[in-house]
């Protein structure tokens, strides 16, 4: 624990030297001969701690968030942000964000929410009481966030508990968002079940086609009946075109029925469809080819055709050429003849010419 | 004997899709060990009355139990026993008791009229009506708020009420449900804005809403740009901006505008003016200055400038505004003869008569304007719906401009020339601003030239930018070509996969940086921090730039043809398997748009 300890003050003195020479307190020429981290060494407290008392009337805490707070390129501001959450000792967490919600700056929010993140990935009790105790507001919903999405990395059951025994209100809402978005990378069912306590909103309704999308990648036998169940008819059809999308590389041909008979005509559908093709052929070029052939002439076929022979020409480009050779002359095989092309073009290749099929 | 400590919480089921999360309802108990090194295990009795057992769960050599089944509502009262290896039982623990929570999740409310965003003109009137889920409570009414005053209640379903006379304005609005024994749950807030009316009289000289870029408008003074549906006005702190339609002929018109400013505390000052000489910038102004302002916080002005960038420091007239904040504002700058008047918000706060009228040319006719003071922080000023309108037989100067009038419903539609076919984006690209940003991105295709407008930044633990996407089932990778002179500001645009549309997620991006480097970043956890890393690219007109997802792996790479690529940097990010790969466009800052082509835009989802 010493060696801990003693580790960190170095590290802490690398961090803090250059931040305290910017103010004068370089604790190597500080004229009263009391260098500051020879005098956190002498205490045998955590970092933060034996540094919290003030030199020159200013605590290490201010200097800290200045530091940040002067860094105006987001990449710099945001390493500083991450090499002062790396000096906190645990045991300091709690002070150094009570002292950070007296600062309404802007680095003080971003340096909470990292330090509340950092708190709840080892202790996510601790951290959900500190945040829970915040009044709304966007730190108490900031905070709400990082403790359940850490939360949900540790103990899913646990974070859904406590996010949902939160008083109502929009930080719960937003928490609950935040946890339902990380459960779903796992769990998504879990996430449905959490979307399903929010209140109709867009985005609750983001939520769950995101959660039903991950749902479908593993389980789209069970997902599709339940997305075509939904009785709104707008999220229904999301939800629906979520599932014929994930589900396309595992079942094109199933994926390309549902998109084809539960979505009604229009953007969604289009998407669906497109997208469908663009899976299915990975696995399936002739099949989704011979579905693309189907389609009437629109604008959403150019794009399906051009998707199909993007991923064909790719893995082989003769069979591609013999589909559209095959093609009666026409729109589908001009459009294809052009999209073919500039596949190839694309993959580097020459353009072999590939006519449309004698007599047709 | 041992002691029976506390509950530790109570258990949930998130399984079954069909179940309430609450279905299960129980308890965790825990207690002391028994000091007796001859014990095996523990019993626990239940039941419903104090001392009065009827079940009993045996329980291994751990401490605690997790008691499952209990009715919601009821009491349940528990006491343990130890036993040892001759399966005696001791003597009683402590009792304690457990009142089973009838439903932990309370009533939830969702206002679900108006829809956030709604606009009305004044005198406005709504319907305010909450959905509400009861979640087993009992909702004794749901209140319906405009800010902190409450505007009406209902006690029953449908929870509904009419809200007449709305003045002109920014609402925000909350319905609350209030149950039980008086607790209370309050909606998300939905923001409406109700605008003042047209201007009655002959007929529209002109009217514009932006849509078609910044023509006929004239940059004069600061920075104008169009963006949004509105017209974006800023300038060098300590300095005037100002943008002018020139009309000459008009005299007698009123000139409506909605404003809006960035910030809510510390702009000076900006609206519109009006019988403008383009020749030397004389012309009368209607300014709001807001909260905090030097020139008066919350006043309206009407000022005479003399020039582009004086006036005669002393307003015309001036009335208190009780607040403006970032909210639009409707303001109207009325001319009849050498009466002027200026509205705000569609209530007449200013009434002068000006004796310049006839005989100084300046000040009779002439054209309008939109205009600023920057002073002392920097801040851009908003003017959109714009309209003049003549008065009843009103007779205009010769040589005024034909009215043009942009997407208004049976109106003449005048747009600039284009020379190639601007079409939405095709399936499956959907776009979408990610995160908060203060100008809305959009995008669309040309030519299979991808040319996206975005704002905000990527960077930190949370993004704002405009991102053109499709999704992404597992592995797969997109490649599009650059042009890295478009990167002029501050801002940053490349390819990126992303696990959600959120404005914390997992992120992986390669694009070009404000420094003309190619940068990769990525964001490992959600809400985490962006990790970030620069490699140059050199002097060149176009970069093929591809982002690979390789299971939980991210690659990037680079290319001068196309053909020969070589690695920029790979980064490890667990993201969920259905993800999103795209375009992403950010200025750089949020209050303005930075626009970049792509091009050889490939995808293999």
């Amino acid at each position: 624990m010493k060696t801990n300890i003693a580790l960190g003050l170095v590290m802490l003195s690398v961090l803090l030297a250059p931040v305290l020479r910017r103010t004068g307190l370089d604790p190597h020429s500080m004229p009263n001969g009391s260098p500051v981290l020879a005098e956190s060494q002498q205490t045998s407290e955590s970092a933060l701690g034996a540094l919290r008392t003030s030199h020159q009337g200013q605590p290490v805490q201010a200097v800290l968030l200045a530091d940040i707070e002067a860094e105006s390129d987001p990449d710099r501001r945001s390493e500083a942000i991450e090499r002062v959450v790396e000096s906190v000792c645990p045991a300091d967490l709690a002070a150094m964000l009570d002292w950070l919600a007296r600062d309404a700056s802007l680095g003080a929010a971003e340096l909470s929410q990292r330090l509340v993140r950092r708190w709840a990935e080892s202790d996510a009790r601790a951290a959900a009481a500190w945040a829970s105790q915040l009044p709304e507001g966007d730190a108490r919903r900031a905070a709400l966030g990082q403790v359940a999405i850490a939360w949900a990395n540790t103990d899913l059951p646990a974070a859904a508990e406590w996010v949902l025994a939160l008083p109502g209100g929009e930080s719960k809402q937003a928490a609950t968002l935040d946890l339902g978005y990380e459960a779903a990378r796992t769990e998504p069912v879990a996430a449905l079940e959490l979307a399903n306590t929010l209140p109709p909103a867009p985005e609750r309704d983001d939520l769950l086609v995101y959660a039903v999308s991950q749902w479908s990648g593993t389980d789209a036998a069970t997902a599709a009946p339940w997305a075509v169940k939904v009785p709104d008819p707008s999220l229904q059809q999301r939800l629906v075109a979520a599932v014929a999308v994930a589900s396309a590389e595992q079942d094109g041909a199933g994926a390309a029925t549902l998109a084809a008979s539960a979505l009604e005509a229009g953007d969604e559908q289009d998407r669906a469809v497109v997208s469908v093709v663009q899976r299915w052929a990975q696995n399936s070029p002739q099949a989704a080819a011979s579905w693309v052939s189907e389609f009437p002439d629109s604008p959403s076929r150019n794009a399906a055709v051009q998707n199909l022979l993007a991923v064909w020409v790719a893995q082989d480009a003769e069979a591609a050429g013999n589909w559209l050779r095959e093609l009666p002359a026409g729109p589908l095989h001009d459009f294809g003849m052009s999209a073919y092309n500039q596949a190839l073009a694309d993959r580097g290749r020459s353009s072999p010419v590939v006519a449309p099929a004698a007599g047709m | 004997m041992i002691g029976l400590t506390r509950f530790l919480r109570a258990a949930m089921v998130l399984a079954a899709l069909s179940a309430s999360v609450h279905a299960a309802q129980g308890v965790t108990l825990a207690w002391t060990p028994s000091t007796n090194t001859d014990v095996v295990g523990y019993h626990v009795y239940y039941g419903g009355a104090s001392r009065s057992y009827t079940n009993m769960v045996t329980v291994g050599s751990t401490t605690n139990a997790a008691i499952p089944g209990l009715v919601p509502g009821a009491e349940y009262f528990f006491a343990a026993m130890a036993v040892d290896s001759a399966g005696m039982e001791s003597v009683f623990s402590n009792e304690v008791s457990y009142q089973v929570p009838l439903t932990t999740t309370p009533p939830t409310i969702a206002l679900t009229s108006p829809v956030n965003g709604a606009t009305c003109t004044a005198p406005g009137t709504m319907t305010l009506a909450a959905s509400v889920t009861a979640n087993s409570h009992t909702i004794t009414q749901v209140q319906f708020y405009n800010g902190t005053t409450m505007l009406g209640a209902s006690t029953s379903a449908p929870y509904t009420m009419t809200w007449n006379n709305v003045s002109a304005g920014s609402y925000s609005l909350t319905a609350q449900a209030v149950y039980d024994s008086g607790s209370t749950v309050v909606s998300s807030a939905v923001n409406v804005t109700v605008t003042a009316p047209p201007p009655s009289g002959g007929g529209v000289l002109f009217s514009d809403n932006f849509s078609a870029g910044l023509s006929p408008w004239v940059s004069k003074q600061g920075t104008w740009t169009v963006a949004g549906g509105a017209l974006k006005g800023s300038s060098t702190v300590d300095d005037y901006g100002t943008a002018y339609y020139n009309t000459n002929g008009w005299s007698n018109y009123t000139y409506q505008a909605s404003i809006r400013f960035s910030i809510s505390n510390g702009a000076y000052g900006g609206g519109i003016g009006g019988r403008l000489n383009a020749a030397n910038g004389a012309h009368y102004t209607a300014w709001v200055f807001p909260e905090g302002s030097s020139g008066g916080s919350c006043v309206i002005k009407l000022m005479k400038f003399t020039g582009w960038t004086t006036w005669t420091g002393t307003a015309m007239g001036q009335a208190s505004l009780s607040s403006v904040g970032t909210n639009w504002h409707t303001v109207a700058l009325a001319f009849q003869g050498a009466g002027i008047t200026v509205s705000y918000d569609g209530v007449q706060k200013i009434s002068v008569t000006d004796n310049s009228f006839g005989s100084v040319a300046p000040y009779s006719t002439g054209g309008i304007t939109a205009d600023l003071g920057t002073y002392p922080t920097a801040f851009t000023l908003f003017v959109s719906n714009v309209s003049v309108t003549a008065p009843t037989g009103a007779t205009q100067a010769a040589g005024v401009p034909l009215v043009r009038r942009l997407n208004g419903a049976g109106s003449t539609v005048v747009s600039p020339p284009l020379n190639v076919k601007v079409v939405d984006l095709p399936a499956p690209w959907q776009t979408a601003d990610i995160g908060s940003v203060g100008v809305a991105g959009s995008a669309s295709v040309s030519k299979a030239i991808y040319t996206v407008n975005g704002a905000g930044t990527i960077s930190g633990t949370a993004d704002s930018f405009r991102f053109v996407y499709q999704r992404l089932s597992g592995n797969g990778e997109l490649t599009v070509r650059l042009n890295p002179a478009e990167n002029k500001g501050s801002g940053r645009f490349g390819v990126m996969v992303r696990e959600s549309l959120t404005k914390g997620s997992e992120y992986a991006f390669l694009g070009i940086s404000p420094d003309g480097t190619l940068r990769w970043q990525g964001r490992s956890k959600t809400g985490g921090s962006t990790l970030s890393a620069a490699s140059t690219i050199g002097a060149q007109q176009s970069v093929w730039v591809r982002i690979v997802r390789t299971g939980n792996v991210l690659y990037g790479y680079q290319s001068t043809d196309g053909t020969h690529w070589t690695k920029v940097n790979s980064q490890t990010i667990t993201m969920a398997t259905q993800v999103y790969a795209g375009l992403a466009v950010a200025s750089g800052s949020a209050e303005t748009l930075s626009a970049a082509t792509f091009a050889n835009v490939t995808v293999v989802p």
